[in-house]
């Protein structure tokens, strides 16, 4: 019997919403929403799955995100 | 996966009285309540997730030490709650009505709002007898999204750490 833990972003949206600031403008406001999914598995077969979120926005270090996020980032926040 | 007819008739669009699932349901695109008619979009349910988050803490009025934190999500189609434990035990001093904090690491993107996204609900104390509340805001920043709290009165010790909850929308 072999238990393996394997974290997958298998879930990555840009998102884009419109803020109004205090001043009245209407500034458009974008952000890279990623779901990991948890997956335990008993021999290969999966016995228990759980996700776990966050937000990445413009200005935050993604440095350490996966690869696939890192691509998302890159094109959407540039650098 | 069995359905199980009870009424109607099977055809090209048929009609089921009442279905029975055993099993799950997998509806790709969602589930449409009531007569369509028009656009169905605001009749759609078509999202629905349960799972956790790591909540963030920073504040200018104090610095927190040990700070660790858990929370709990569910998503039902564009309103999101979350549920949250911020614990930084080992800080000094006791909160004070000047403190302001903010909860960042929400696990959806809060809706732009210039007054905000939703309400909250935080209080602190939940190791100690005494209790006292936050008064918080989801915000959407251009950079920057986070539940945003004014300690609200009392004395306690910040050691007590956050607990709360709060719902917006998407």
């Amino acid at each position: 019997m072999a238990l393996t833990k394997i974290a997958t972003a298998d879930k990555i949206e840009v998102i884009s919403r419109q803020k109004e600031e205090e001043s009245g403008e209407v500034v458009e406001v974008t952000s890279v929403q990623v779901r990991t999914t948890i997956k335990i598995l008993e021999d290969d077969a999966v016995i228990s799955q759980s996700y776990h979120r966050h937000v990445i926005q413009s200005g935050d270090d993604y440095s350490s995100e996966p690869a696939n996020v890192q691509a998302v980032c890159s094109a959407v926040f540039g650098g | 996966m069995s359905i199980k007819q009870l009424g109607g008739i099977f055809g090209r669009n048929p009609t089921f009285n009442d279905v029975t699932i055993d099993g799950t349901l997998t509806a790709e695109s969602g589930v449409v309540f009531g007569s369509t008619g028009g656009s169905v979009t605001s009749k759609t349910l078509d999202d629905y997730e349960e799972g956790t988050w790591t909540p963030t803490f920073n504040s200018a009025s104090f610095t927190a030490t040990s700070v660790s934190g858990n929370g709990t999500y569910t998503r039902i189609g564009n309103i999101v709650h979350v549920r949250f434990t911020v614990s930084f035990i080992g800080t000094s001093g006791n909160f004070a009505e000047v403190d302001a904090a903010s909860i960042g690491g929400l696990p959806f993107t809060v809706a732009s709002s210039r007054q905000g996204g939703g309400t909250a609900n935080v209080s602190t104390g939940y190791l100690s007898g005494s209790r006292t509340t936050w008064q918080c805001m989801p915000f959407n920043a251009s950079s920057n999204m986070f539940l945003g709290c004014h300690f609200a009165n009392g004395t306690i010790a910040r050691n007590n750490g956050m607990t709360g909850e709060a719902i917006y929308q998407v």
